[in-house]
């Protein structure tokens, strides 16, 4: 792991390159799941949608 | 202001944060997670590791007394986020009303400074709108002002 320290105002992290991989957790592939849902239902505005 | 929050650890290239929350009920590793769901939109899921299970935990609370800090930390890493994805949408609901309540208490808290550097939209009464602090949403966008 090594510190990151940025400048003012950044968000002070420490990186890590062996964290465990949690995208394929039921719990976060449900929430993902019902978001993509909402979203299909309730879709943003134009101007949230970037190119 | 300088308020109180955890050590974050990240994992830059999977969208994924993590920090240990201390209090009452002991060391609790909180997970924060970015999963793109569509054209630059990511969902903010959060939710504690269950050693013994080995998945997250999804019960809505873990009352170690520290809710406030918690908040702090979770919003350290969605400002990290954006930073590293500066054309990403982050997209946030609640896993209970009550939950996305408090996700808009912590938005409206800081609104002041958060206003002059993201915009927020919040879903309300079934459309889409510029957030305001005073309204119950059900859910968030957060974005970099270009």
């Amino acid at each position: 792991m090594s510190v990151a320290r940025k400048k003012k105002d950044e968000i002070k992290v420490t990186i890590a390159k062996d964290m465990r991989d949690y995208s394929e957790d039921p719990f976060f592939k449900k929430k993902a799941e019902s978001a993509k849902e909402f979203l299909k239902k309730h879709p943003l505005p134009e101007s949230s949608k970037k190119k | 202001m300088n308020l109180e929050r955890y050590k974050l650890i990240v994992s830059q290239e999977q969208g994924q944060y993590e920090f240990l929350s201390e209090g009452p009920k002991g060391v609790i590793r909180k997970v924060i997670h970015y999963l793109p769901i569509g054209n630059s939109i990511y969902n903010l899921g959060f939710g504690d590791w269950d050693e013994v299970n080995q998945k997250i935990n999804d019960k809505s609370r873990s009352n170690n007394g520290d809710r406030e800090k918690i908040l702090v930390t979770v919003a350290d890493s969605v400002m990290h986020f954006i930073q590293l994805h500066p054309h990403a949408i982050v997209f946030s609901r609640g896993e209970t009303p009550s939950k996305t309540r408090l996700y808009q208490m912590a938005i409206a808290r800081e609104w002041k400074t958060i206003s002059k550097l993201y915009k927020i939209k919040g879903f309300y009464l079934g459309k889409w709108e510029e957030f305001t602090p005073a309204k119950n949403y059900d859910a968030f966008t957060l974005e970099i002002l270009q």
